[in-house]
């Protein structure tokens, strides 16, 4: 698994928001982006899913070596691209666990794998959901539909765990989570990880770092990456914030 | 010739009613009793339905249309004593030149009642739907607790939806309320589904169902609800 974004550059509205993002994360890599509110981190995440709002007007994102960006977001899921959202959707009437089987047999039908009936999801589901520490009655109930914030945050975790994906993308998972749910979402998330598999995480938050030890750390400004480093990046903006990065790039 | 329905005092009681032509059908609930009823509709009918409630009746009404041509729902709700609670909900899915008009008009008598309406509507070509709805609170009624909501998902360029809620509120101390929304199918909904792996057509139908399935959740299970959303998905 490997992702490449290359000189990335994306708009909406005709106002551009990413101008030339480039990052390359392979299998095994825990990578993290911050920066500032507004500086283009989850337009970037919804670019590389596919979201139709978003313009691209440079550049690629290739995953394995292919070009993404033709792809409808669906191929891209269905490829091993897993987007867990910042603020992730309400969807009422659609039964939580009705439509994580529909997407994990829409998976395996698309590698060509016999798909699971009702009772033989329930008993990956049930695995799935004590290593986030969910309650089954979340299943069934309309999805993220009423779900708290910190809530919803842990059913995205849960539908990654389920869709195993090759590349995860965390877009402030952390944010809205208590200090007990930010501790067992960053465990499920260290079960999952494994060196088939890459992790993006978004996050504004050291706090989480020190929970999921990234490989990388990046900064993001004006929507481009302004900075990279390992871990201890993360710690000197912890301690002086962007202000430094953004005056020693002009 | 009118049978009125009868639901003696603390007692309760379902029923299924297929109306195929033009019918008219009045309930009266004595303190109590509750009631829940479902209706079928189709074809070029009108439904005349008519609930009188007495102190702490219960009642849960839904109305199903499905292949229906020119159809009319008038529903009317007499809250006559203290604690009485009406869910009364409808789903029509409407294509070609269907046309659904529904008339809902409750009125609250005594203090302490509480009412929710919730009517969904799915319309697809030229179909029209046309919601009325009047909720009148006298002014002993107090407490009253009365929301309607009427929600259309139009899923054409030509389908249309005409929502008009009116409220006439004669005590003070109420709550009421009303929401219609006219909208397509959620580009984010859709968005996210997708994200999962599911296509855009899949993602539709899966949204469409979501949309009706708010209603069905509510037919209780002994009903059967899966054999009445089949006959709107067919
Ligand atoms: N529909 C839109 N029209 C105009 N500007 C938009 C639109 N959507 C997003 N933007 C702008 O794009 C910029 C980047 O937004 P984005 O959500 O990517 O930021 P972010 O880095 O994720 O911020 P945060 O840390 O607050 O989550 C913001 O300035 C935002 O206002
Ligand atoms: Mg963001």
């Amino acid at each position: 698994m490997k992702l490449e974004i290359k000189n990335l550059h994306a708009a909406i509205d005709e106002t551009p928001i990413l101008s030339g993002v480039n990052l390359t994360i392979s299998s095994g890599e825990v990578h993290a982006i911050m920066g500032p509110n507004g500086s283009g981190k989850s337009t970037l995440s919804k670019v590389i899913a596919g979201h139709p709002a978003y313009t691209v007007t440079e550049g690629e994102v290739l995953l394995n070596g292919e070009n993404i960006l033709e792809l409808a977001p669906e191929e891209r899921a269905l490829k091993g691209l897993f987007l867990a959202f910042q603020y992730p959707t309400e969807i009422p009437g659609v039964h939580n666990a009705n439509f994580l089987r529909l997407a994990y047999n829409a998976k395996l039908k698309y590698h060509g794998k016999p798909e699971l009936d009702p009772l033989e999801f329930d008993e990956l589901i049930q695995e799935k959901l004590a290593l986030v520490e969910m309650d089954s009655d979340f299943l069934e109930r309309s999805v993220n539909h009423g779900f708290s914030g910190g809530e919803k945050k842990r059913n995205e975790i849960l539908q990654m765990l389920v869709l195993n994906p090759g590349f995860a993308l965390l877009d402030e998972t952390d944010s809205g989570l208590d200090i007990d749910a930010l501790r067992i979402v960053a465990n499920a998330v260290n079960t999952f990880k494994s060196p088939d598999n890459a992790i993006l995480m978004i996050t504004h938050y050291q706090r989480l770092l020190n929970h999921i030890i990234p490989d990388f750390v990046h900064v993001m400004a004006n929507g481009k990456i302004i900075q990279s480093g390992d871990k201890d990046l993360a710690l000197q903006l912890e301690e002086k914030g962007y202000e430094w990065l953004l005056e020693s790039v002009g | 010739m009118l049978h009125p329905h009868l639901i003696e005092k603390e007692t309760e009681h379902t029923r299924v009613v297929q109306v195929d032509q033009d019918q008219t059908i009045e309930a009266h609930i004595k303190a109590g009793g509750s009631y829940t009823i479902l209706f079928v509709q189709s074809g070029n009918t009108t439904l005349n339905t008519r609930f009188i409630l007495d102190e702490g009746a219960t009642l849960k009404a839904i109305w199903i249309s499905h292949h229906i041509e020119e159809a009319t729902q008038n529903i009317q709700v007499e809250f006559k004593g203290e604690g009485i609670n009406a869910n009364l909900s409808g789903i029509a899915r409407l294509t070609g030149q269907q046309k659904l008009t529904t008339h809902t008009h409750l009125i609250h008598h005594q203090p302490n009642t509480n009412a929710t309406q919730f009517f969904k509507r799915i319309i697809e070509d030229q179909a029209v739907s046309e919601f009325q709805g009047l909720v009148h609170v006298k002014s002993e009624a107090q407490k009253t607790d009365s929301n309607q909501f009427n929600h259309n998902l139009i899923l054409s360029d030509k389908g249309r939806a005409i929502a008009r809620p009116q409220l006439e509120i004669f005590a003070d101390d109420v709550k009421c309320s009303h929401g219609a929304t006219v909208g397509q199918l959620d580009e984010e909904q859709r968005f996210y589904l997708q994200s999962r792996g599911f296509s855009e057509d899949q993602a539709n139908h899966i949204l469409i169902q979501g949309f009706m399935d708010e209603i069905f959740d509510i037919i209780p299970a002994q009903l059967d609800p899966a054999k009445y959303r089949h006959l709107l998905y067919a």
